[in-house]
């Protein structure tokens, strides 16, 4: 799974945060402001859509929205495969020692809810898949990866990164609380200006295959 | 019946999860370091404010309130706790996670309006006011800890919560507990970030 | 036997002071307590010994001076001194007529010294043990109120609190 993109979105629709970790940068940042808003509001609609959505298909009224807790995603000793991990503390060997104000060798470790209920979790197209966990203060983490679900017979591969994807969303909020959220100088629903807010999350996102 | 059976139930879970987090999950500071900062904090606010208690309290109020909305946000990516019912369950995860994840207190919840949209919380025990001893002129009017009352009052409204917070006695006064207030205004429910349900 | 305590500030200023007698607010005091004319020479004896103490402070320690690993012997401070238990202790330093003082140095340099009296006109014996409890557990309670944060170093101590608290040290170490 190949993240794209990482865009933070605060609960007004306005972009704070967005890193593209292709090469090629495509899009000016207007476009990624175009892009926040827009989710934003096909978030709110789509979230009109579900209840009527559920009746229409028999789910059971009593769906389960734990996801399971997935050991070190973001980190290089699991999903990474032996280049990668040398290639990776060769790096940044400072980095990987800390987790900021969390203690043990991984932001947390045990299944969680989702607060993200009836708004869009997933948007596959042909082109990308498109991860959204929204917290219950109202941001909204997105991860945006060039994985196609092309391979839809083996139906294990899409559920799989969803949970991955929330299990690495959940994480850059850990990040974002510390270095966004305890940075004295930071103003609440402003742009992230913070290089090591950045830093951790490149750290991550490079961490997943 | 199943609702006053599950409570207790969840009541102990979250004393875990508050007590696991503690323990296990979070980076401490050491405790008297912390302790005299807030003392440097709060004396410095009394020199200069020329020892006017009631812009003192106002000014911890605000510097709480600074602290809780961006607290909040460590408190759920740490937490991930599902959204509170009602005042009960919200006064359980105040004082059983939140308090203990941060302070490593747990206060009692006591005192319920009969509508159950106040409670106070009892301090039994005040990490911010160790060692301290009120000058006499500060007795009657420094609400010493009142930068609690602000982080309260600015986590719970980033959940939506508009809650009026303040202290009603302190030990620090000579009071016989350390009692602290919390009474919910509304729900704000416009703000329920959409997609929750 | 009456003592009068008095912690004397960085500058010789002081600090705190108090008169301990062996019945605390009975009808006796004046009995168990100084003599008029001493109470209000107290501070003079007391003050005239700080030089003394200010000698000792910098001199390095005279009980372990003879000891043979004199690995801290070199030190200026006292407190350098490991092997020596009173380290802040001074014992008794001067005395006056009949009337003993003795002296305890923290390590911030603030003195707490004592003015031991006696009441038969014969020596004063000092039980080193029981005064040197009393210095530590006073030097602790002085700790406490430098954490407050309304307590500025070298100002007077005027906490109630502190008060009955050496008071009631007093009673269990000094007046037995």
């Amino acid at each position: 799974m190949a993240i794209k993109a990482i865009l933070v979105i605060n609960k007004s629709g306005g972009l704070v945060y967005h890193r593209n970790f292709s090469n090629e940068e495509s899009l000016s940042s207007n476009d990624y402001l175009i892009i926040a808003s827009t989710l934003h509001g096909a978030f709110a609609i789509a979230s009109q859509l579900t209840p009527r959505a559920v009746q229409l298909g028999e789910a059971s009224n009593a769906v389960d929205y734990t996801i399971p807790y997935i050991p070190y995603v973001g980190f290089p000793r699991s999903n990474a495969n032996q280049n990668e991990k040398s290639r990776f503390s060769s790096n940044n060997v400072s980095i990987t020692t800390s987790l900021g104000s969390f203690k043990g060798d991984d932001y947390f470790k045990e299944p969680f809810q989702s607060w993200n209920k009836s708004g869009i979790r997933q948007l596959c197209t042909d082109q990308f898949t498109m991860f959204i966990y929204q917290t219950m203060t109202g941001l909204k983490f997105i991860a945006i990866s060039t994985q196609i679900p092309a391979n839809v017979n083996n139906s294990d591969y899409p559920i799989i990164s969803i949970q991955v994807a929330d299990n690495l969303l959940r994480k850059i909020y850990c990040v974002y609380s510390d270095y966004v959220m305890k940075d004295p100088f930071y103003s609440m629903e402003m742009p992230i200006k913070s290089e090591l807010f950045d830093q951790r999350v490149r750290q991550m996102v490079s961490n997943i295959a | 019946m199943s609702n006053s059976s599950s409570m207790p139930a969840q009541a102990k879970s979250l004393k875990h999860a508050g007590e696991d987090i503690w323990k296990n999950r979070t980076e401490k500071v050491n405790a008297e370091l912390f302790t005299l900062t807030y003392g440097a904090i709060v004396s410095q606010l009394c020199t200069d404010y020329e020892r006017n208690f009631q812009k003192v309290n106002e000014q911890l109020y605000s510097m709480g309130y600074n602290i809780g909305v961006r607290l909040i946000e460590d408190f759920l990516a740490r937490t991930a706790l599902p959204r509170c019912e009602n005042m009960v369950s919200t006064s359980e995860v105040v004082s059983k996670c939140a308090f203990k994840i941060f302070l490593n207190i747990t206060p009692q919840i006591t005192n319920w309006s009969h509508e159950k949209d106040a409670f106070s919380l009892i301090l039994v025990e005040n990490p911010l006011s160790d060692f301290v001893e009120l000058p006499m002129d500060a007795m009657k009017q420094l609400w010493y800890s009142n930068i609690l009352c602000g982080v309260l009052r600015g986590a719970l409204e980033m959940v939506q919560l508009d809650c009026d917070v303040w202290f009603i006695s302190d030990v620090l006064r000579g009071d016989p507990q350390t009692e602290l207030r919390i009474k919910l205004n509304k729900v704000l429910k416009d703000e329920i970030p959409i997609g929750e349900d | 036997m009456p003592q009068y305590f008095a912690i004397i500030g960085k500058r010789d200023n002081p600090v705190y002071e108090a008169e301990f007698t062996a019945q605390q607010g009975q009808q006796g005091q004046v009995q168990q307590g100084f003599p008029q004319n001493l109470k209000e020479l107290n501070p003079f004896i007391l003050h005239a010994s700080l030089d003394i103490i200010e000698d000792l402070q910098w001199k390095t320690n005279p009980n372990t001076q003879s000891g043979s690993n004199s690995g801290g012997g070199g030190g200026f401070l006292r407190s350098r001194n490991v092997a020596n238990v009173d380290n802040c202790y001074l014992c008794k330093v001067d005395h006056f007529y009949g009337l003993a003082v003795t002296a305890y140095l923290t390590y911030g340099g603030m003195k707490f010294v004592m003015i031991h009296g006696n009441m038969n006109n014969g020596d004063v014996q000092i039980d080193d043990n029981s005064v040197r409890a009393f210095y530590q557990e006073v030097h602790e309670l002085y700790i406490k109120t430098l954490m407050n944060p309304f307590y500025k170093i070298n100002d007077p101590i005027t906490s109630p609190a502190f008060d009955s608290r050496v008071r009631a040290l007093a009673r269990k170490y000094l007046n037995k």
